[in-house]
C-alpha cells in the first residue's frame, strides 16, 4: 500500500540519515528534492503516498511547501523532519496540517513509528 | 580571494555537508531550548560551511555580511578539543530592540545609563546565544568546551584582528555562517563560527562518529 | 593534596549551588567578606541571603548555564557586583560596595549531566577605582571639574548620532564670563581660577544629571542638554545667568561680583558636524557679548 515516498531536504546527509532509519523491509520507490519548490513540483508529478519534509531550506522553506502540498491534496500525508523544534514552530506546522513531526536527528525507532502511523492512517482513509 | 582548492584533502565535500547538517541540528535544538529562557521565536537560515585560508578570513567575513558598518559585533572565543571564535553581528539599532526584548527598556533614561543597559543586553544575548549554539554543537558531538567573556564593539566597523593569533595566517579556517531572525522583534543578525586548523582533525573524527550511529 | 584547602584559602570567592538554588559550598573568602559562614548558609536558598539576586537577569543566566553548559559573565563594568559586600583596603572610601567580576559555570556529575553551578567572585574594586581615575584624568578639566574639550566633542557626536538615528533632540548653551581678562588683571590669576571653579561648580550643581558641562576655552563653557528643546535650554541659561550674577567673591580690594553672557541653540536637520552644532550658539553668544553682556541670546 505504501509504494511511493518523497523526501525533501536541502541536506544530502539528512536524506541519507533518514533513508538509513527507514524500515529495511519497506519496498518503495523514492524521489528526492533539495528545496521546497522542487519538492512541490515532485509532489505534483510523483503523487507520493508519504512525504518527509524538512523546514529550513533555501528557495522555498518547508512551511510554504507544506501549505502548497496540502492545497494540491488536502489528504496528503506529510511528516515534517526538522531540527527547528521550537514549540511555536511545532504548533504551527501541526495547525497547517502536517501529519506528524519528527525531530532531527531521526532514529530508527522514531521513523519506524512514524511510518507505522502513516500506514494505519492510509488504511483508515481507504476504508472510509 | 582564494577559496581553497586543495582544501578537499583536509575536509571533504562529504564532511562539509555532514558538518552543515550537524550545525543545523545543534542550532535548531539550541534555539528551542533558548525559547525556554528568553521568550523569542527565532528563524534560522541554512548554515553554510566554507573553508578559507587564515590570511583571507577577515575579507571573507566582511563579504558575507550583507549590511554596511557600523554595526554591533560581539566576539567570543571557546576552547577545549574544539577551539575557535564566534562572531555575532547585529545591525545598528538592534541594541534598543534587544534591551526591550530582555525587559530592561526604560523611558527617559539618561544617556549613560541607557548605553549601559544596551551594552549589557548585547553582551548577554551574545553570550547566551553563543553558549547555546556552541554548547549544543559540542554536545551533539559528545564534548564540552570552555568560553572566554564576550567582547563587544558597539557601532563599529570591526577588523576581526584578534582571532588571527588563534588561527594563523597560513592555516585553514572552517567558517560557518548562519543568519538568524528574532521573529516578533524585527531583529536580524549573523552568527559566524570560526575554528582553527588543529580543530579540524577533532572535527573530522567527531563527525564520523556522529554518522556511525545511523 | 587536599584541594579543598586550596579552595578555602584562595583569594577569590567560590560558591556552588544546586538547581534549586540551595547553597552547597561557600569558601573561606566568601565567609570572610560576607556576614555569613558556611554553617549558616549551606543547605539554604541563596536568595534568603542575597534577595538582590532574585532578578530576571541572574535567573536567565543561571538557566542558560544549566541548559547549555556555557559560562555567564558579570563583569564589574557594567554590573558593579552580584554579592553586596563592604570594600576593603585602600579603596574603602571610593565605593559603597566592593566592585566584583563574577563568572557562573556548570558542574557536572559522572554522567556529564549538569547538577549544580559554581560562581567565582573576584574583587575588582582597585581596577574599578583606577578606571574611574583614568576616566577623570582623560575626560575632565583639572581646574574646573567640568568635562574637557575632547569629551565635549565626543558628547556632541553621540548626541548627533541619536538625533540622526532616532530623532532625539538636544540643545546647546554657550557660556562666557564677562570681562574675565579684567578680573585676572585686577585680582590676579589665582583669583581668576577661583572664579572659574565656582562658576563651573554652581552650574553643575544646578542642572539635571544628564546635561554635560564642558570647559570650552579659557573662560568659556559649553553645556549639552539631551532631550531638550530651545525653550528648556533658554530657561536653563536664564537660571545660570541669575546664579552667576548672584555669586560674590572676596578679593583683597573687597567683594567682587561677576556676570556672564549666553548663546542658546538647538540641533537642526542640516547640522552634520560638531563644528556645525557649535556655530549657532557661538554666533548667538557673540551677539549677547556685542549687545551689552549679562544676557542670553537665542539663535535665530
Ligand atoms: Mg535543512
Amino acid at each position: 500500500m505504501l509504494k511511493k515516498i518523497l523526501i525533501v531536504d536541502d541536506s544530502p546527509v539528512a536524506i541519507r540519515i533518514l533513508k538509513v532509519c527507514l524500515p529495511p523491509e519497506l519496498d518503495v520507490e523514492f524521489m528526492e528534492a533539495k528545496n521546497g519548490a522542487e519538492g512541490l513540483e515532485c509532489f505534483k508529478r510523483f503523487k507520493p503516498d508519504l512525504t518527509f519534509l524538512d523546514l529550513t531550506m533555501p528557495v522555498m522553506d518547508g512551511f510554504e511547501a507544506l501549505e502548497e502540498m496540502l492545497k494540491v491534496d488536502n489528504k496528503a500525508l506529510v511528516i515534517i523532519v526538522s531540527a527547528d523544534v521550537q514549540k511555536q514552530v511545532v504548533d504551527r506546522v501541526m495547525s497547517l496540517g502536517a501529519f506528524l513531526m519528527v525531530y532531527k536527528p531521526p532514529s530508527r525507532n522514531t521513523i519506524q513509528a512514524a511510518v507505522n502511523k502513516a500506514v494505519a492512517k492510509m488504511q483508515e482513509m481507504r476504508v472510509s | 580571494m582564494t577559496i581553497l582548492k586543495d582544501a578537499n584533502v583536509l575536509f571533504s565535500e562529504e564532511e562539509k555537508s555532514i558538518l552543515q547538517e550537524v550545525m543545523n541540528i545543534s542550532f535548531g535544538n539550541a534555539v528551542a531550548e533558548l525559547a525556554e529562557i528568553i521568550d523569542v521565536l527565532i528563524r534560522l537560515s541554512v548554515p553554510s560551511v566554507t573553508l578559507v585560508s587564515g590570511k583571507d578570513f577577515q575579507r571573507d567575513l566582511a563579504n558575507k555580511i550583507e549590511i554596511t558598518p557600523p554595526y554591533n559585533s560581539i566576539e567570543q572565543s571557546f576552547s577545549g578539543k574544539l577551539n575557535g571564535y564566534v562572531f555575532m553581528i547585529f545591525p545598528e539599532g538592534s541594541e534598543k530592540k534587544l534591551t526591550a526584548l530582555l525587559g530592561d527598556y526604560q523611558e527617559h533614561l539618561d544617556p549613560v545609563e541607557e548605553t549601559r543597559l544596551e551594552k549589557g543586553a548585547l553582551i548577554e544575548i551574545g553570550n547566551i546565544l553563543t553558549g547555546a549554539c556552541v554548547g549544543k554543537l559540542v554536545d551533539v558531538l559528545d564534548e564540552n568546551v570552555s568560553f572566554t567573556p564576550p567582547r563587544l564593539e558597539m557601532a563599529s566597523s570591526p577588523s576581526w584582528q584578534t582571532p588571527l593569533n588563534l588561527i594563523g595566517q597560513e592555516s585553514v579556517v572552517i567558517s560557518v555562517k548562519t543568519e538568524f531572525k528574532f521573529m516578533a522583534h524585527d531583529i536580524n543578525g549573523y552568527f559566524f563560527l570560526i575554528t582553527n586548523e588543529e580543530s579540524l582533525h577533532w572535527f573530522k573524527k567527531a563527525l564520523h562518529t556522529f554518522m556511525e550511529q545511523f | 593534596m587536599d584541594m579543598s584547602k586550596v579552595l578555602d584559602t584562595i583569594d577569590t570567592g567560590i560558591l556552588t549551588f544546586d538547581r534549586e538554588y540551595k547553597v552547597r559550598y561557600w569558601n573561606g573568602w566568601m565567609t570572610s567578606h560576607s556576614c555569613f559562614g558556611p554553617n549558616e548558609i549551606i543547605g539554604r536558598s541563596l536568595f534568603d541571603f542575597y534577595p538582590n539576586l532574585k532578578n530576571n537577569r541572574f535567573l536567565r543566566n543561571c538557566q542558560s548555564v544549566l541548559t547549555f553548559g556555557n559560562l555567564a559573565f558579570f563583569p564589574f563594568d557594567p554590573y558593579a557586583y552580584l554579592f553586596p559586600m563592604k570594600p576593603t583596603g585602600l579603596f574603602k572610601s571610593e565605593f559603597k560596595q566592593m566592585q566584583q567580576s563574577c563568572t557562573i559555570g556548570p558542574l557536572r556529575d559522572e554522567k556529564n549531566e549538569i547538577v549544580s553551578l559554581y560562581v567565582s567572585v573576584r574583587d575588582m574594586t582597585e581596577a574599578a577605582s583606577q578606571q574611574e581615575k583614568l576616566i577623570q584624568l582623560t575626560q575632565l578639566d583639572p581646574l574646573t571639574g567640568a568635562y574637557n574639550r575632547r569629551s565635549l566633542t565626543f558628547f556632541i557626536k553621540e548626541e548627533l548620532y541619536r538625533f540622526k538615528r532616532y530623532h532625539r533632540p538636544f540643545s546647546v548653551v554657550m557660556i562666557d564670563i564677562d570681562h574675565f581678562k579684567n578680573i585676572n588683571d585686577q585680582h590676579g590669576h589665582l583669583f581668576g581660577d577661583e572664579v572659574l571653579k565656582s562658576v563651573s561648580l554652581s552650574m553643575q550643581n544646578n542642572m539635571r544629571k544628564l546635561n554635560r558641562l564642558a570647559r570650552y576655552g579659557g573662560e568659556e563653557f559649553c553645556c549639552i542638554l539631551p532631550e531638550t528643546d530651545l525653550k528648556g535650554a533658554s530657561a536653563l541659561a536664564e537660571k545660570f545667568r541669575n546664579l552667576i550674577a548672584g555669586l560674590t567673591f572676596t578679593s583683597k580690594e573687597g567683594p567682587v561680583s561677576i556676570t556672564a553672557s549666553f548663546g542658546v541653540a538647538t540641533v537642526e536637520e542640516d547640522m552634520d558636524s560638531v563644528e556645525a552644532v557649535l556655530k549657532k550658539p557661538d554666533d548667538a553668544l557673540y551677539r549677547a557679548k556685542t549687545s551689552g553682556r549679562n544676557k542670553m541670546v537665542i539663535a535665530a
